[in-house]
């Protein structure tokens, strides 16, 4: 009897005290800080994202350039980013703090300072990465080797660069371990006005000119028709196509590097400076990150040559004033990653992920592109190949580039130097046939 | 084979370096001298029963020995036994068998006595149970570890036994399931220069379980490992009746070790049917065997049967690795009656399993692993008691190892484009051809697609032995002698087929190379020692002196016949013992002698290789096809003439006392092992001609129509019209040139290994049934390679022209940033049994801990300095105010000795000052000098790194129910310790969990039936 009444005590309590979900909100004030030496100042309107784990809030600055926003416990990135123009050029404004932990030990009203970081826009941009694979028609495995990058010329005028080289980061991956970050917990090329070339890079061996709208392709491994073997791979099999086929230089692995096809000329093949040990580049495959860089008063060569531009054994001091673009790219859905290039280069960071196909590629500018009087008409709508349902991104302008570009249209693309805003991880491979 | 031993005995072809020229012939001489100067003594009958304690009943097959005597006896259906002849005076018998307890009897005998030994069942009703190792009799530092510790330790493999001995580590490796090969160390660790597992010999009744003949042509060699140890995952460990590991100095019978001897003895003796099952997280196993009395004529027959099944991934139960074995073994012996017993021994174990990922649905579909694990040991021995004037017993044993390692790795693999597959053998330039138009072209030129590749690497060792010995004891006056001679033949070699592909047409570059083609390696030895126990008073001297020849001859070698030389000498001297005083029981032992380990196949064959250059790329075609054309060279054989056998050198002091009943030993060893196998690489230039795509450009004829040929022997390529109606054209080319590396043994510096080991049992508490062990073992390491190597760190870059990389650096002990390093470990156990008789039951906790982990990396040489610290992370040249390398927190560059350029080896420029003059002088030279400068890759890599102290608790319970059933269980690290461990050197922090420090947490069950 005892026992029953006990039972039924225990029930009443459970079933009354009803537990309240219940969650604390922190009130957050961001104060954007311009730079130093910038005419510029603050404006109304300019968007903070704070991104959490699977959560986005957002809030407008006003005209002091202040947000207050309130938002629930969690570990953020709070990321900001500004364009404007002036005169001939497009300025560009981006801040990134990472790892904000905001919890219950947080003191409502604090004010944490973003500083923005000023770069200015380039003629030439990385329109596409494409190193993440094939797979096999039967699905059995991955064919690696049918990688390319596209340099496109997103400006009004024409572009003529000398010894363009194209390089990758260190470290291959941004969530490994990362040697160039100090004790102080900041990269140690911060203000040193450079950023690592990892391994080596590549070369044209002439002068590349590109028209406005134009682009180069440059294939990584293998610039042959690959969909004759794997249906969803890439044909590279192209006279106006770009090699990266060096037998003279030391990437001479015969499985990475096959013989480019017939149809391109030798003087698309591009040429190669290795500084470390290894006989193939391979920027990762997980997370990539690819740039273009303009050497001034120094052969590519000499580059890979001198010892004074050696940081950590196998990497090369790039100056910044010489980077065109680069693009930064986390492994989807790895929380571990750290931003390798300056803010000034890309001051965000695009998912990417192998095996399946997908690309990284840049956004449409809406904005600009209707400017353009030769394109009306010619842009269609209804993008449908982001990946957003897998956690990755898409073009916000709902612009399908490629499909205006065979109807004629010149596509200006996003570029404020920050891939969160500029790129997304696309379903398809542009230059893929299916 | 006369005119061998002849040799061995008059030639002075040492190659080891010791000077021994010890007179074998003279020794045999002296020694037969001195014991038959001897009068003769008085000699009685010892004859009686061996009963069992429990129920009297005759122990059948009970072996009555007096080891000091050298004679033994059976006892028959009654238990009854007779020994006759046995010198007057005391006597010290001993009487064993499978399943009871080894006793021994002393005797003072002036007349005939007939006695009654008693033997007590082996179980936990005993009043003493030892369930770690125990420090075993002979002089000779050794470990027993008999079948209830191994019980009770619930063995999978033969490795985990390592964890027994004084300051042992629980096992790591979780499973069987992996294709890495399980190794067990007993002086040393793999990492470490000498080859530490490679010179630990093992043998399962007497069959010696080596990998002398193993090779692998895909395995990269490492600059200062030669060899590892043999993959022990086969042995079944359900039969296995004791093991015992031998630290210290082992009797010259055995050969071929350098770093410890481990002895596994299986179940010999009628025993009742015995169930074995045994589970733990990823690994299962069943097993049975009988131990069956034929008659007292005919002998005893063992059966054991061993299934085991071990799995990789618990969440994913495919990849696995599977164990089955049965054993047969007879033994039985003869002539009992006459008083001159011949014990007959004959064993086989087959093993047939493998390493399987086959089923895994994790892998892509079809593509797999697979490696076959089989394997046949067969051992004979026959003992015959003869108690001649001139000899007391002879022994013969034969044995044979037969090892199938055929592995299989089935993956998917594509092309777009052609890809060459260089098969040809010739020197000088080829151009591919399809499979289809020519099977046996010098290149294939696989087309585009995809396809299923299966690549076997097939080795089948085959290992046999036959040992003949003789022993000769003899009684003076009241010390006890026996002399051993003996003869030993050893063959090992390698019957498999090497590396193949399933598919020709599609295999990547490839040539045949049959292992068994290379000849079998056959080693002689000879062996003859002296053991000499002489009372002193209530104490005893033992001392042991002997000495080993061996003669390996190589088929077909350039090695022809090489002789060695290992004298080993023992002694020790006991106080007190037995004595029921506060101190009593003390011996202190002293020993010296060396040991000799012959280098694996690897060493005395190199895999003949070839170095293929692509010569000609023209552009692909839109059939996707390319013809490739390579220059072919082989790669040379590089024998050493001066290669000399690894040796190793022991002195070890042993001290061994019983207080007030805490039973203490301590042992302090020094071994120095010299001329340790070391693979190294020289460098020699080859020049080669290129035709590229853009030489091909302004060719006339249309791409369709075109047929590529190049000259064998000076690679320029024409191209000519298919139709005919163009003419040919030769191409242009560029002149190149490469480097090839040439790999051959050498002999490393010498390693320095201290060991001091330690066991304290402590008093029992007899009122809480309790004992407590403290073992441990302080461990000291230094390797330091000071011979010099070649090296090019940079020869995958090229200079700032464009060329390759031409200069070829020489370093002192490898290009590595250390040349060598120093550890230190003291490892402490603590291990607290309560055993309870009365209800069978043993419970066992044990805290492993590591109390001081040391290690720090050095860089010396005897010319002066190798590495200097350089001021930051970014600098090349030594700093001005810094020289200490071990300041802390310090960039350290080390240089090589000298360089030279391609075009003139010869000539050895000195690195440094070079370097220095050319960072002012020269500034092209020095950014290409720089490249091979090799960097600390942190600022604390010379710090010296400590690791705190960590420690892991292992639970283990064994209780027996009734005597038909016993049930076992065990917990290591079963406080799943995920505290941190800080590194002093790095100034960081690692956890323990899931770390290699200690084993994860794991726990099993054992359940066993007699019946």
């Amino acid at each position: 009897m005892k026992k029953i009444i006990l039972l039924l005590t225990i029930a009443v309590f459970n079933l009354s005290c009803k537990k309240e979900l219940s969650f604390e909100l922190h009130q957050v004030i961001i104060q954007l800080e311009y730079p130093q030496n910038s005419a510029l100042s603050p404006v109304a309107g300019v968007v903070v994202r704070f991104t959490g784990d699977g959560t986005v809030f957002e809030g407008i600055t006003d005209a002091q350039g202040k947000v207050i926003i309130d938002v629930p416990s969690d570990v953020y990135d709070i990321a900001s980013s500004e364009t404007r123009k002036s005169g001939a050029n497009v300025y560009n404004y981006n801040a990134l703090n990472t790892n904000q932990v905001i919890v219950s030990n947080w003191k409502d009203g604090d004010v944490i300072t973003m500083k923005l970081q000023e770069s200015k826009s380039s003629q030439l941009v990385l329109k596409e990465v494409f190193v993440g694979g094939t797979p096999f028609d039967n699905g059995a495995g991955t064919f690696n080797y049918d990688c390319y990058v596209i340099i496109y010329n997103n400006s009004e005028f024409p572009c003529v660069t000398n010894n363009l080289c194209i390089a990758a980061i260190g470290p291959a991956n941004a969530h490994a371990t990362n040697n160039f970050y100090g004790t102080d917990g900041k990269l140690i090329y911060e203000n040193e006005g450079y950023i690592p070339a990892a391994g080596g890079f590549w070369y044209f061996t002439q002068p590349l000119t590109l028209q406005p709208g134009e682009q180069a392709v440059v294939a990584l491994y293998q610039a042959v028709d690959n969909t004759q073997t794997h249906s969803k791979s890439i044909n590279l099999a192209n006279p106006s196509y770009y090699a990266m086929y060096d037998m003279a230089s030391t990437y001479k692995n015969t499985t990475y590097y096959k013989s480019p096809s017939a149809l391109i000329p030798t003087s698309q093949y591009l040429k190669a400076v290795s500084y470390s040990t290894g006989n193939a580049w391979v920027p990762s495959v997980l997370s990539p990150g690819v740039f273009i860089f303009e050497p001034q008063g120094i052969t590519p060569a000499a580059i890979g040559s001198d010892a004074s531009l050696t940081v950590l054994n196998s990497n090369k001091k790039i100056p910044v004033d010489w980077v065109l673009d680069g693009v930064e790219t986390y492994l989807l859905n790895n929380g571990n990653s750290k931003k390798r290039f300056l803010a000034t280069v890309d001051a965000g960071y695009v998912y990417h992920i192998n095996k399946i196909g997908y690309s990284v590629y840049r956004n449409v500018d809406e904005e600009a592109t209707l400017e353009i009087p030769e394109n009306a008409g010619k842009i269609v709508y209804g993008y449908n190949l982001g990946t957003v349902d897998i956690g990755g991104s898409t073009d916000p302008s709902k612009i399908n580039a490629e499909e205006s570009i065979k109807r004629g249209a010149r596509i200006i693309y996003k570029d404020s130097n920050n891939s969160s805003n500029d790129m997304h991880l696309r379903l398809k491979a542009s230059l893929s046939n299916y | 084979m006369l005119q061998i031993f002849r040799s061995a005995f008059f030639t002075n072809s040492d190659l080891n370096g010791s000077v021994c020229r010890f007179n074998v012939k003279a020794f045999i001489i002296i020694a037969f001298i001195l014991t038959s100067a001897s009068p003769a003594f008085s000699q009685y009958t010892i004859s009686g029963k061996v009963l069992n304690r429990k129920d009297q009943k005759p122990v059948e097959f009970a072996t009555v020995s007096i080891p000091l005597s050298g004679i033994w006896t059976m006892a028959d259906a009654k238990g009854m036994f007779v020994l006759k002849n046995v010198p007057k005076g005391e006597v010290k018998l001993t009487v064993q068998y499978l399943g009871f307890v080894k006793r021994d009897y002393q005797y003072i005998l002036n007349k005939n006595i007939d006695v009654q030994l008693l033997m007590e069942e082996d179980n936990l009703t005993l009043s003493v149970v030892e369930i770690n190792a125990k420090k075993g009799t002979d002089l000779a530092t050794s470990y027993i570890m008999d079948r209830k510790a191994l019980d009770h330790l619930q063995m999978l493999q033969l490795t985990d036994v390592a964890s027994l001995l004084p300051g042992g580590k629980t096992n790591n490796s979780l499973h069987l399931a992996t294709t890495g090969q399980q190794r067990i160390s007993v002086n040393g660790t793999s990492g470490e220069n000498g080859n530490a597992t490679f010179g630990v010999g093992i043998e399962v009744d007497g069959v010696r379980i080596t990998n002398n003949s193993f090779k692998d042509p895909k395995l990269s060699p490492n600059i200062r490992i030669g060899s590892e140890g043999p993959d022990l995952k086969n042995i079944s460990t359900t039969n296995i009746e004791s093991i015992e590991v031998i630290t210290g100095l082992p009797s010259v019978e055995y050969g071929d070790m350098t770093n410890g001897m481990v002895k596994v003895n299986t179940r010999k003796g009628v025993s009742p049917y015995l169930v074995e099952m045994s589970t733990r997280p990823n690994s299962k196993l069943i097993a049975m065997s009988k131990g069956l009395s034929l008659g007292e004529r005919v002998g005893v027959l063992n059966l054991n049967v061993e299934h085991t099944k071990s799995i990789a991934d618990l969440s994913s139960p495919y990849t696995s690795y599977d164990r089955n074995s049965l054993s047969l073994n007879y033994n039985n012996t003869f002539n009992k009656r006459n008083n001159r017993p011949l014990t007959i021994n004959f064993g086989v174990t087959g093993n047939i399993g493998g390493f399987d990922s086959e089923t895994d649905p994790d892998f892509a579909a079809d593509t797999y692993t697979k490696q076959k694990d089989n394997a046949i040991r067969a051992n004979f021995s026959a003992k015959w008691l003869l108690k001649l004037p001139w000899i007391t017993s002879l022994d013969a044993s034969a044995t044979l190892n037969y090892n199938n390692k055929l592995s299989e790795v089935r993956s998917l693999q594509s092309t777009t484009s052609s890809a060459a597959s260089i098969r040809t053998t010739e020197q000088g330039y080829h151009v591919g051809e399809l499979y289809d138009d020519n099977p046996n072209a010098a290149i294939i030129l696989i087309p585009k697609g995809f396809w299923y590749e299966s690549e076997f690497n097939d080795n089948k060792f085959i290992n046999y032995n036959g040992r003949l010995k003789a022993n000769w004891a003899k009684k003076i006056g009241q010390s006890h002698n026996n002399l051993m001679l003996g003869t030993d033949y050893n063959v090992s070699g390698n019957n498999g087929q090497g590396l193949f592909y399933g598919d020709l047409s599609t295999a990547p570059t490839w040539r045949a190379y049959p292992y068994k083609n290379e000849s079998f390696v056959n080693n002689y030895a000879f062996f003859a020692e002296d053991a000499l126990t002489v009372p002193v008073g209530e104490n005893t001297l033992q001392m042991v002196a002997g000495l080993r020849s061996e003669i390996t001859d190589i088929d077909g070698s350039e090695y022809g016949a090489i002789t060695n030389w290992s004298p080993r000498f023992n002694a020790k001297y006991s106080f007190w013992t037995g004595k029921d005083q506060l101190f009593s029981d003390f011996s202190i032992k002293a020993s010296w002698g060396k040991t000799v380990k012959l280098p694996g196949f690897d060493a005395l064959y190199i895999t003949p290789g070839y170095r293929d250059v692509l010569s000609f790329s023209p552009g692909t075609d839109v059939n996707g096809q390319t013809f490739y054309a390579y220059y072919t060279q082989q790669r040379n054989r590089v024998f050493n003439p001066d290669l000399k056998w690894q040796s190793n050198e022991q002195k070890e002091i042993a001290l061994n006392f019983n207080l007030k009943g805490t039973k203490v030993f301590i042992s302090v060893s020094d071994d120095y092992t010299r001329n340790p196998y070391q693979y190294n690489q020289d460098f020699s230039p080859y020049f080669f001609k290129y035709t590229s795509q853009a030489d091909l450009q302004g060719s006339l004829i249309p791409s369709d129509n075109r047929i590529y040929n190049v000259d064998k022997n000076t690679g320029i390529v024409t191209v000519s019209d298919r139709t005919g109606v163009l003419p040919s054209e030769q191409l242009n080319y560029t002149n190149m040139y490469g480097f090839n590396s040439n790999g051959k043994y050498k002999n490393g510096s010498p390693v320095s290994r201290k060991n001091i080991n330690w066991i304290i049992d402590f008093k029992r508490i007899e009122v809480l049934k309790t004992s407590l062990r403290v073992d441990g073992n302080y461990y000291y390491y230094k390797g330091l390679e000071k011979t010099i190597s070649a090296s090019m760190p940079n020869n995958t870059q090229n200079m700032a022209d464009g060329r390759p990389y031409k200069y070829i650096g020489y370093f002192i002990g490898g290009d590595q940033s250390a040349n060598g390093s120093i550890k230190k470990a003291l490892n402490m156990n603590f291990t607290i049994t309560t055993h309870i008789p009365a209800i069978r039951l043993i419970v066992s906790a044990r805290l492993e801990g590591s109390f001081y982990k040391f290690s720090k990396n050095i860089s010396e040489s005897d010319f002066g300095a190798r590495s200097y610290v350089i001021d930051n992370r970014e600098s090349y040249l030594p700093s001005s105010d810094q020289t200490d390398i071990y300041g802390g927190n310090r960039f350290v560059a080390s240089y090589p000795e000298y360089y030279v350029d391609y075009s003139d080896l010869n000539n050895k420029i000195p690195f440094l000052e070079k370097f220095i003059w050319a960072k002012d002088n020269d500034l092209a030279l020095y950014n290409e000098l720089a490249k091979m400068v090799e960097k600390s890759p942190t600022n604390y890599y010379f710090n010296e790194n400590k690791i705190s102290s960590y420690y892991s608790a292992n639970l283990a319970v064994t209780k027996e129910i009734g005597k038909y059933a016993s049930l076992s269980f065990f917990a290591n690290n079963f406080f799943n310790n995920m505290a941190k461990v800080r590194l002093s050197g790095s100034g960081t922090e690692s956890s323990l969990f899931e770390s290699s420090y200690i084993p994860r947490f794991n726990y099993g069950t054992s359940l066993r039936l007699k019946f």
